[in-house]
């Protein structure tokens, strides 16, 4: 089973606004828990802490400096 | 122990203190552990950084170049960018749940963050809102802006937990107008890091440029006292 890592879809309002990824805290390939702290995104000077959605194997989709929107899967959990 | 006094809305701490006590309680509230919390605090000259920046190749040299002239650098938790800490300035950390039920966003809790800082301007015969500064330091929508100058920067921080989010709402206000030394050291530190940024004085101001000032720190601590009476400071309870 595959489970994405998302940018949430409510956190802004603003349908328009872009993010960035800011931080990968945890390795490609590397062994992840439930709610453990992976990635960090950035918008409107507001750090948001993504965790991981489910147990598994992290491959990841977006690299730091990406550009990023609600909604966008930015990577995925095996 | 950090504490709210019972008179004195400011806490004067270190600001590897006030760092620690932010972390601190935002885990508090993701744990469940408290559902609010607000310190008002002032620290000693620093620059401040959000940690993306420190993997800059300059970043290593810039720090060290600041803390020779007497600006350490440390690095912060909220978004953002480079601001310089001191007597001058005075923070507003609110840390609270979003609200269960409904969708938590960014522009609300900027909206609550700012809320007390405009109505205690207000209070003081100032008008002020949002909006972007050209030139100045950590530019953003939501900073307060009076007459077109940046008077507040906002930052937070969001970390989900069970059934919501937590988060950590920050506001810079400025007492007095960055002096020129000031800007300079933000300067220099953009350049050392190789990055294309150049801050402007006249792009802030600061409260004593603002009131009339009859007897500047009395100013100042009332100014100081509606915000935390609007940002219910006093209720918070103390925790270490």
């Amino acid at each position: 089973m595959v489970v994405d890592v998302k940018v949430p879809q409510d956190l802004w309002q603003d349908d328009g606004m872009e993010a960035v990824i800011t931080n990968w805290l945890a390795s490609d390939g590397a062994s992840v828990r439930t709610g453990a702290l992976i990635a960090e995104i950035m918008v409107e000077k507001s750090q948001f802490e993504v965790t991981a959605p489910a147990d598994g194997i992290l491959t990841i989709a977006k690299q730091i400096d990406d550009i990023v929107r609600k909604g966008d899967v930015i990577g995925q959990i095996t | 122990m950090i504490t709210a006094a019972a008179t004195d809305p400011v806490r004067e701490l270190a600001l590897a203190d006030a760092l620690a006590w932010e972390a601190a309680r935002l885990a508090d509230i993701a744990a469940g552990r408290c559902t609010f919390s607000a310190l008002l605090w002032s620290c000693e000259p620093a620059l401040v950084a959000p940690s993306r920046l420190s993997r800059l190749p300059g970043f290593a040299r810039a720090c060290a170049q600041a803390a020779d002239v007497g600006w350490p650098v440390h690095l912060r938790a909220t978004g953002g960018d480079l601001v310089p800490q001191g007597p001058g300035i005075v923070n507003l950390t609110l840390m609270f749940r979003g609200p269960q039920g409904a969708a938590p966003r960014l522009e609300d809790a900027y909206r609550r963050l700012t809320a007390p800082i405009c109505e205690a301007l207000c209070d003081a015969g100032i008008s002020s809102c949002y909006g972007s500064v050209p030139g100045a330091f950590c530019d953003g929508r939501f900073n307060v802006t009076v007459n077109g100058q940046k008077f507040a920067g906002t930052a937070q921080r969001w970390r989900p937990m069970v059934g919501g989010e937590a988060v950590q709402a920050h506001a810079l206000m400025l007492m007095r107008t960055p002096d020129d030394n000031t800007i300079a050291i933000l300067n220099r530190f953009y350049r050392d890091c190789g990055i294309d940024r150049v801050i402007h004085a006249k792009a802030h101001v600061g409260l004593q440029d603002l009131v009339q000032l009859d007897g500047e720190k009395a100013t100042q601590h009332r100014f100081l006292r509606m915000i935390a009476d609007r940002a219910h400071l006093w209720s918070v309870p103390r925790v270490s």
